[in-house]
């Protein structure tokens, strides 16, 4: 086992961690309410949110934050991926017309 | 020397295994990357389907929305409890460790519970796709057909990770702790991935 890299043992930690993402879970739902009617802010708010989210369970739940430069390469791949499908639709929704 | 080269060789064989996942990871961040980017391009690129939070038209939205936060804290709760079931068992603690794998597995089991419970819900107000409702209604008709593509997907997910879990909890009986650790870990990896996609798909499916 490679203890270097997987070891969970921040007890403190992790519990701060759980109640940091059920605080982020009540600030979604607390922007979906501000942001009712306009929809991009909508998207944009609750991506960074959940991006906050997934950021938190990736470091500290899935250890990332321990881990060597390979498996940022590999998420990167996957992010940057996703990155170009997103920003791809962007011409599409500037200048379509409905 | 000969511990040396078994050492290495456990060290390779931890390594190889958790790039190997991660790598199963990058093709699952881009499978369902996929499915949400060209959900998001629909969802704000078509009028017809820019519903907003009347996607899920009034009746039985409330009651939708709260099964929905429901399973979002129950996700969250089984992430924590699979933190601290790797944490037992990497310091050794069987009966800790099984203790925190059976209670994710259980917090897992109840968020297909609630999700069976919201898609009954949601069929008896006639949200499904080929409804009344729906063939009244294109935007709200591609809505429906992404709202279960995407949440069946993940409950398949939901599926796949308890075997994982329930396969490492089983065998983690009487097996060297080292051993049951790195099951454990491996096991985690997916269920904290499973968990990281429904905090995407929430705000996206329930609140926009």
């Amino acid at each position: 086992m490679n203890r270097e890299t997987t070891t969970h043992d921040d007890g403190g930690l992790d519990l701060g961690v759980y109640l940091a993402l059920l605080g982020l879970t009540a600030a979604t739902l607390a922007a979906s309410h501000f942001t009712h009617g306009g929809r991009i802010m909508a998207v944009v708010l609750a991506l960074i949110i959940a991006s906050i989210k997934a950021s938190l369970i990736g470091f500290y739940y899935m250890g990332l934050r321990r881990e060597r430069a390979m498996m940022f390469i590999i998420l990167g791949i996957g992010a940057v991926a996703v990155g170009i499908l997103l920003v791809g639709i962007l011409p599409d929704l500037t200048f379509a017309r409905f | 020397m000969q511990a040396a080269i078994t050492m290495n060789a456990d060290w390779r064989e931890d390594e190889g295994g958790r790039v190997g996942l991660w790598l199963f990871i990058l093709s699952e961040i881009l499978l369902f990357g996929a499915f949400l980017a060209s959900y998001v391009g629909t969802r704000l690129g078509n009028p017809d389907c820019a519903l907003g939070v009347a996607a899920w038209p009034e009746a039985g939205h409330l009651p939708g929305l709260t099964m929905a936060a429901l399973n979002t804290l129950i996700l969250l709760t089984s992430s924590y409890t699979m933190v601290r079931a790797i944490s037992r068992a990497e310091r050794g603690d069987r009966a800790g460790f099984r203790a925190n794998m059976i209670a994710t597995v259980v917090l897992g089991l109840g968020f297909l519970v609630v999700k069976s419970a919201e898609y009954a819900l949601k069929i008896s107000h006639g949200y499904y796709p080929g409804s009344e409702l729906a063939k009244a209604n294109a935007g709200l008709s591609i809505f429906l057909s992404y709202y279960y593509m995407l949440t069946i997907l993940h409950g398949l997910h939901i599926v796949a990770g308890l075997i994982w879990n329930g396969v490492a909890y089983y065998a983690s009986a009487d097996a060297p702790m080292p051993s049951v650790a790195r099951r454990a870990e491996y096991a985690g990896l997916y269920w904290h991935f499973v968990d990281v996609v429904w905090v995407f798909l929430f705000p996206l499916l329930y609140l926009i």
